[in-house]
């Protein structure tokens, strides 16, 4: 999973980024090579023009071709050639970007200063050259040709015959200048897309927010889903793309219902079947019992009674305990008034209490709030944790039920003065069909399990502690307030 | 008192039966819904038992049927279900009571006499040497006549009719004060300590925080 954090819009931001960022610097490469390409051949034109004009403005006659080789500076060269209004005035033709127009006018404006002039006789003498020039030929071919000078400078040079003087005429301009115009050209070139890439892929990267928008939204919708609703998703809102994911997502959805209906009718099926035969077992006990019975068989009978009735227990806990499974559809929360959930659940079971002579008390502040949660499974939890205080407890003994408000919530205990439970048995006490070493009481191990259970449904945790009077067993639960502070919603009479 | 069962499940059915003759009624058991529709219309029950699987018209059914002709004869739904879903649905389609089928034979003979009283049919109810008569409003002591305020009748006649079981101060403020009770105040604990003072304190027991218990010698 080394590449869990690269999301799909990080990928489509790097390949876009990537191919764009390639694209243009080729694009880029090829229009600045066709430009330094015509910029070259524009300035070997103006060379060869410029020794056209040199050659013309000499014009050698038979006296001069006799003289001795002069010398005149470069400068003073130049300012003779912008006199012929030709070379002077032309501008630089052809598409080539305006950068190097400007770069290449600036240069002009000492170009003719910059460049060597050499004028050879045909027999091999030298008749003229600026003061710049060497006394050897610059170039021993005619036409254009590169050559290094004894500095190592690289010139362009041009050679021309002239076969009216019997002269050649060569004229050499230093590569530097095309180097300089290459450079800003590059440079102009470049510019651009250094400021332009941000911004491209700033663009880049809304273009792909807004393009997966829908697949943001759907993974939102998901999200928001209640978990147990099991409705298929809508098919139509969604893009071309995500519909497959969509239309296997709802099958998935579909099949999972189907599990959860199948798992569910077999707990309602297996309760029917289990209940049927136990009821008629108690009903005929019952008619025995009051009929046929006498004093020998009484007995006989209360024990089958119990096992009777510790059998139901078992098969109802069971069958709490399957629907409490996490793979069944989560219970419906809503605002549950703790203390008349808690004073009807104790009334049904105080005449177990008072039968064992035990004082059940119940301690709820007054004006709790309501809190979030499921009636039914809240009833359960306490009546499974009341059950077992007054199993667990001693006749004559005492059994609190308190509710008390704590940190945005109210907190729900049963406290008892009976033997308890020791600390390192407490978490296993919550464990399925486990039961503590010694007991003669006619549990089932599972109603601590389910307490547990129902807790954890409640995104809470079921807590065992000491009793009262330093003995005995707490069991508590914290519920949080509904959010909604509507005032108290009478609770239904439970049955 | 004439009591309908409607059961399929033969040996479910012959011994409720049993228990319910042996506890003083007169039992007429039938196997499915269309007879009992019939005997419904035909005979004079005081309430019927329906199971709700039942082959062809089921339980609900055939209570549906039943309320839509009119009858406010008391129903008591005796199933194997018991999701609150099942429930809802069975006081939806007109239920006077629902029970589970393992519930104790006794508390299901207290509900149906109950459910018999409450239909008005039983005028007098007794409990150890208490009785009352709630046609006469008349309430009465090993014969001798107690002299109870209209409040303290309503109070009695919730305790005895739920005799040996804890009712919840929210159920006796209900029954003595109606819905728009004030349970901040201490009234019903001053009308508990009237009575108690004139029936005796024994057999009135308070479970504190919950509510108070009428104990049957």
């Amino acid at each position: 999973m080394t590449r869990k954090h690269l999301t799909l819009s990080h990928r489509l931001l790097m390949a876009l980024g990537v191919v764009s960022f390639l694209f243009w610097s080729v694009m880029a490469t090829l229009s600045t090579r066709d430009n330094i390409r015509e910029v070259n051949t524009l300035y070997d034109v103006h060379l060869a023009h410029t020794a056209k004009a040199f050659l013309f403005l000499m014009d050698p006659d038979d006296n001069t071709l006799q003289s001795t080789p002069s010398v005149m500076p470069a400068a003073d060269i130049e300012q003779l050639l912008n006199t012929w209004p030709d070379l002077a005035s032309r501008p630089v033709p052809g598409e080539a970007p305006t950068a190097a127009k400007a770069t290449a006018s600036k240069i002009g404006q000492r170009y003719g200063a910059s460049l060597r002039y050499q004028l050879w006789r045909d027999d091999g003498k030298l008749l003229f050259r600026s003061d710049n020039a060497p006394t050897t030929p610059i170039s021993q071919t005619l036409g254009y040709s590169d050559a290094p000078d004894a500095q190592g400078k690289g010139w362009r040079s041009y050679a021309v015959h002239d076969n009216n003087h019997r002269v050649k005429i060569i004229i050499s301009e230093p590569q530097q200048f095309r180097g300089q115009i290459e450079h800003s050209m590059i440079l102009s070139a470049a510019t651009p897309m250094a400021l332009g890439l941000p911004v491209l892929f700033l663009l880049l990267w809304f273009s792909i927010w807004r393009g997966l928008h829908p697949l943001a939204a759907l993974s939102q919708e998901i999200t928001k889903r209640a978990p147990g609703n099991l409705a298929p998703m809508d098919v139509h809102s969604v893009p071309d793309e995500v519909r497959p994911i969509v239309i296997a997502l709802n099958g998935l959805l579909e099949r999972v219902a189907q599990t959860l209906d199948n798992e569910r009718r077999f707990t309602d099926d297996a309760a029917h079947q289990l209940r049927t035969p136990l009821a008629v077992i108690q009903t005929q006990l019952y008619t025995v019992r009051h009929t046929l019975a006498s004093e020998p068989h009484q007995q006989a009978l209360d024990q089958l009674q119990g096992s009777v009735a510790r059998s139901i227990r078992m098969v109802n806990q069971l069958l709490a305990l399957a629907r409490l499974d996490p793979q069944q559809a989560p219970p419906a929360f809503s605002q549950v008034n703790l203390t008349t959930l808690s004073e009807t659940v104790c009334a049904e079971l105080a005449t177990l209490a008072l039968q064992r002579q035990q004082t059940m008390e119940l301690l709820a502040e007054p004006g709790l709030p309501s809190v979030e949660g499921n009636a039914d499974l809240l009833s359960m939890l306490l009546s499974n944790l009341l059950d077992n205080a007054i199993h667990y407890t001693p006749p004559g003994g005492t059994i609190h039920v308190l509710l008390q408000p704590t940190r945005q919530g109210v907190t729900l205990s049963v406290c008892d003065d009976g033997p308890g439970i020791t600390p390192d048995q407490r978490d296993k006490v919550q464990q399925r069909f486990y039961r503590l070493a010694g007991q003669n009481q006619p549990g089932t191990g599972l109603g601590l399990a389910i307490c547990k259970r129902i807790a954890e449904l409640h995104h809470s945790t079921l807590t065992l502690a000491e009793g009262l009077q330093g003995h005995g067993l707490t069991a508590s639960l914290w519920l949080p307030t509904s959010d909604v502070s509507t005032p108290k919603p009478s609770q239904p009479p439970h049955h | 008192m004439k009591l309908l069962i409607v059961e399929d499940d033969a040996m479910m059915g012959a011994s409720l039966q049993a228990a319910l003759t042996n506890a003083g009624f007169e039992v007429h058991w039938l196997l499915d819904g269309e007879s009992a529709l019939v005997a419904l219309s035909n005979e004079f029950y005081r309430a019927a038992v329906l199971d709700i699987t039942l082959p062809g018209m089921d339980g609900l059914s055939l209570l549906e049927h039943l309320r839509a002709s009119g009858s406010t004869l008391p129903v008591l739904m005796l199933t194997a279900r018991d999701t609150t879903r099942d429930k809802v649905q069975c006081f939806d389609s007109g239920a006077d009571d629902f029970l589970v089928k393992t519930t104790d034979m006794e508390e299901l003979i207290a509900r149906l006499r109950a459910l018999i009283r409450r239909a008005g049919y039983v005028g007098r109810i007794s409990v150890g040497e208490l009785m009352i008569d709630t046609d006469t409003h008349v309430a009465t002591q090993n014969g001798q006549l107690l002299n109870l305020s209209n409040r303290e009748f309503d109070l009695l006649q919730a305790l005895m009719i739920h005799a040996d079981k804890v009712v919840t101060r929210h159920q006796l403020e209900e029954s003595v004060f109606g819905l728009s009770r004030n349970s901040e105040s201490n009234a019903l604990e001053v009308h508990i300590h009237h009575l108690r003072q004139k029936i005796g304190e024994a057999s009135l027991k308070t479970v504190r925080g919950v509510g108070y218990m009428l104990v049957k010698p």
